[in-house]
């Protein structure tokens, strides 16, 4: 096997010079030394560096004999083994090594790569800046990038349109559409919060009404749709109040510029006797009480008499005789036990949801005072009260045992015999009597007596009854049925402070408060030195009485 | 005359960014929105309009600063106006928020940005900081100028001590081949010498039979292989060993310590945008991610 040594030089303007040699050697020396086979005029390599050997089976071997050693395939070492073509470097000078197709002929080509090893080194030179490096920024970039739109939005997205991937990603817990929400949802829609298409139903559409609906259809309506055909309201949505994802707390608005952006000018878009409003401390309106009329219309609401607090004409037909202020006397009343000193709540009672009072009953608040008595020898004895029809029987059932028995005065018989049973005329006599006296009594107790200090009785004399009472009219609970007062969490106020009865003489007077009494403590939203009281702290939004909330969604999608 | 990006023309941005805060805080502070301050009131959607308008075109600069031939003002004054409105993003994306955090996306991106940011305020410090270390370190040497000294000296040593003897001049070789200056991303941020030796110069580990017997570092066993020479090269090549050492071990040493310092402190200065970069492209997934997914599920 034959070597052939060829030494390439490189000139400037790329012209090439070479120098062949042939070996018939099997070991071939490498050196910086001239009587080296391969002579490398290189003060990077040693004098005796290296020896090439051909083997037998084709196979080259290099073998460092300076402790400098050389680099092949980008490595430092002291020997290696080369099979059919290789390179190796020593100092500045790669050496290329070729063995022919017959292994008849090694080719050794070798070239000056650089002017000197300082040079080669530092061709050799590591990265020194950190872009050089594995570190890239381009890499990073692109990672965090795709990364966080996959996991951000890929994967959401991928549970959305495909259900089965849904499944998928729910069994193996992996996120989706739950990064997407914003905040905490209300505790009332806790149960349905993983599945966010109940409420987002088209995606980019706005969460509709039909969607609340579906739950909440049998809410009211805020106003009648025909007498306020307003924009506004026909194309308001449920969550322009209702705001999800804030919390339990956020689910019903309270800021009351939700309603005056309405009712700050209500009475320039529809035709209302509602009046304007801005702010509770700024123009509220007085208050109109709801006044119950006499009669059969006393069940229908929409019949009740709106009437403003300021109005002279305010007026309550009680169809009683009641002065507040002798009652409230603060030395006391006159009773059968003796002075007695009222409070209000002598009289006036919370009904079972601490909101309002309870009516006035006679027989429970008035009679301990205002007995019903009507004979003078038997003061335990009272008449029924309101029971006028049976006056006159009942009296007269009372006085005739009472004359059968003997007590009665006869015009005649000045002097009777007691014990002694009457005759048949003597009871006639007896009867005739207790008739007279039953008559004079019922009118002394209706007209001078009992009755008359409460009720105005007018004689009749073409009634059955002989007497007119008119109807009392105390069984109202609700005044001010527009606002949801309660006196439960006003309970720390005197009554008086609001209800103004101990100046009260006729019970015609409507002891309501004024709106000036409540702003005394009630301030509006903004207010800083009062209560701070938004439209809803007093008023409902969806009003009972109007039509239900699914009514309008069915006219809506018709 | 040399002007910070911090006072670019008087400081111009920092007033920009200024109004855009004000304005955003006073705003912020006058609406009365009708439900609790969230992105999603007519001023959080205008809060976040300009956050992430600008997010774009912070991002922007990214471009810019390749366009060498762009005239769209100069690369310095958007280098300030990109710190400076940078800063603004805090107060307007913060507004924007309402103060309502939680686990989700929104929150996410809302921290990606909060972290581009205080990397960027890193950069700041690097920008300003680093450029007067550099200088101590190696005055007015570049880089270049250094790796020319070194050459210049290895050249030199190998010279000498062609001249000495082989055995020594097989030693110089092996320590310019031994030259490491660079290395990995952490090689360089810590300035590790690599050699087993002082400059590369072979160990006594290597040169005797007992090993183990001295300091692993080698600086005594290369000390201690000069010694052995100056003693066995006689007289009259003591001064040329003498020589060679001082180039290797003194001068040689100097300029690879400043090297590797200069490196570390160049890698300090590029390392904050190693997390500002991926970090804000990330923020830019992220924000993709928010608009699409709050008007997905509006």
């Amino acid at each position: 096997m034959q070597t052939r040594i060829r030494h390439i030089a490189r000139r400037r303007k790329g012209i090439v010079t070479e120098s062949e040699k042939l070996f018939d050697k099997q070991t071939i020396s490498i050196g910086r030394a001239t009587d080296q086979d391969i002579f490398l005029t290189d003060p990077g390599v040693s004098y005796n560096h290296a020896r090439l050997s051909i083997l037998p089976d084709g196979g080259i071997s290099v073998t460092s004999i300076s402790r400098i050693g050389f680099y092949n395939a980008g490595q430092f070492v002291q020997n290696c083994m080369i099979r059919r073509s290789g390179e190796i470097l020593f100092g500045t000078h790669n050496i290329k090594i070729n063995l022919d197709e017959k292994n008849a002929l090694v080719d050794i080509t070798i070239e000056k790569m650089a002017e000197d090893i300082v040079q080669a080194q530092s061709e050799k030179m590591l990265p020194t800046r950190l872009e050089q490096t594995w570190l890239s920024r381009r890499r990073m970039s692109w990672i965090g990038f795709l990364l966080v739109l996959a996991l951000a939005l890929g994967l959401p997205m991928l549970g959305y349109f495909d259900q089965q991937a849904n499944e998928v990603m729910k069994a193996y817990k992996v996120p989706g559409d739950e990064v997407w929400l914003s905040g905490t949802i209300s505790s009332p829609h806790q149960h349905f919060a993983s599945d966010c298409k109940q409420c987002h139903q088209k995606p980019f559409e706005k969460v509709q009404g039909k969607a609340c609906i579906a739950c909440h259809g049998d809410t009211r309506l805020h106003a009648d749709p025909d007498n306020f055909a307003l924009p506004e309201l026909q194309t308001s949505r449920c969550t322009i109040c209702h705001k999800e994802h804030s919390g339990s707390e956020n689910l019903i608005q309270t800021r009351q510029n939700l309603c005056t952006a309405c009712h700050e000018s209500l009475s320039g878009m529809v035709e209302t006797d509602l009046k304007d409003i801005a702010d509770f401390s700024k123009n509220h309106p007085q208050f109109r009480a709801s006044l119950m009329p006499h009669g059969s219309m006393r069940d229908d609401e929409s019949a009740w008499k709106r009437i403003s607090l300021d109005d002279p004409a305010l007026r309550h037909e009680t169809g009683l005789v009641f002065p507040h202020d002798l009652h409230l006397d603060k030395a006391g009343v006159k009773g059968p036990r003796g002075l007695e000193k009222l409070q209000c709540s002598s009289c006036h009672q919370s009904d079972a949801s601490e909101n309002y009072m309870q009516p006035i009953n006679m027989e429970k608040h008035c009679q301990s005072c205002h007995r019903l008595e009507f004979d003078p020898d038997d003061l335990e004895r009272e008449l029924p009260h309101s029971d006028l029809k049976n006056l006159r029987k009942m009296l007269n059932e009372y006085y005739s045992l009472s004359a059968l028995r003997g007590n009665y005065s006869d015009a005649n018989e000045q002097r009777r015999r007691p014990g002694k049973p009457l005759t048949r005329r003597e009871q006639e006599v007896a009867l005739q009597w207790a008739l007279q006296k039953a008559e004079q009594v019922a009118v002394e107790v209706v007209e001078f007596r009992s009755c008359n200090l409460c009720h105005t009785v007018e004689r009749d004399p073409g009634s059955d009854l002989g007497w007119r009472i008119p109807e009392v009219n105390t069984s109202q609970k609700r005044w001010l049925p527009k606002a949801a007062f309660t006196h439960e969490k006003h309970k720390n106020t005197a009554c008086v402070d609001c209800h103004a009865a101990d100046q009260s003489s006729q019970s015609e007077q409507v002891l309501l408060p004024k709106v000036a009494v409540c702003q005394q403590c009630h301030g509006g939203q903004q207010t800083k030195n009062r209560l701070q009281s938004g439209c809803i702290d007093c008023h409902k939004f969806h009003q009972p009485g109007q039509l239900l909330m699914q009514s309008k969604f069915h006219e809506l999608n018709n | 005359m040399h002007q910070s990006i911090l006072t670019y023309k008087g400081s111009r941005y920092l007033w920009w960014s200024s109004i855009i805060c004000t304005g955003a805080i006073i705003a912020y502070a006058i609406d009365e929105p009708m439900m609790p301050p969230n992105g999603g009131t007519w001023l959080g959607y205008t809060l976040g309009g300009i956050g992430a308008a600008l997010i774009l075109w912070l991002m922007w600069f990214g471009i810019r600063k390749r366009s060498y031939r762009s005239r769209m003002g100069t690369v310095q004054g958007w280098l300030s106006a990109h710190v400076y409105l940078g800063l603004a993003l805090i107060t307007t994306v913060t507004l924007h928020t309402g103060f309502q955090f939680g686990w989700n996306i929104h929150s996410f991106a809302y921290v990606l940005m909060i972290l581009v940011i205080v990397s960027g305020m890193v950069g700041v410090f690097c920008y300003l900081h680093y450029p007067s270390v550099m200088t101590d370190n190696s005055g007015e040497s570049s880089k270049d100028s250094l790796i020319k000294q070194i050459q210049d000296i290895d050249r030199q040593a190998l010279s000498i001590a062609s001249e000495i003897n082989p055995e020594i001049h097989d030693k110089v070789i092996t320590s310019i081949r031994r030259n490491k200056i660079g290395g990995n991303a952490l090689q360089i941020l810590f300035a590790r010498n690599r050699t087993r030796s002082i400059e590369g110069l072979p160990t006594a580990k290597e040169l005797s039979s007992n090993q183990g017997k001295f300091d692993p570092d080698g600086t005594a066993n290369t000390m201690m292989f000069m010694a052995s020479n100056i003693a066995k090269g006689g007289f009259d090549k003591g001064a040329a060993i003498r020589r060679l050492s001082d180039l290797l071990i003194g001068q040689k040493g100097q300029l690879m310590k400043q090297l590797r310092r200069d490196l570390q402190l160049k890698a300090f200065m590029d390392l904050w945008l190693y997390l500002h970069v991926p970090l804000s492209f990330a923020l830019l997934a992220a924000l993709i991610a928010h608009v699409v997914s709050v008007f997905f599920y509006w």
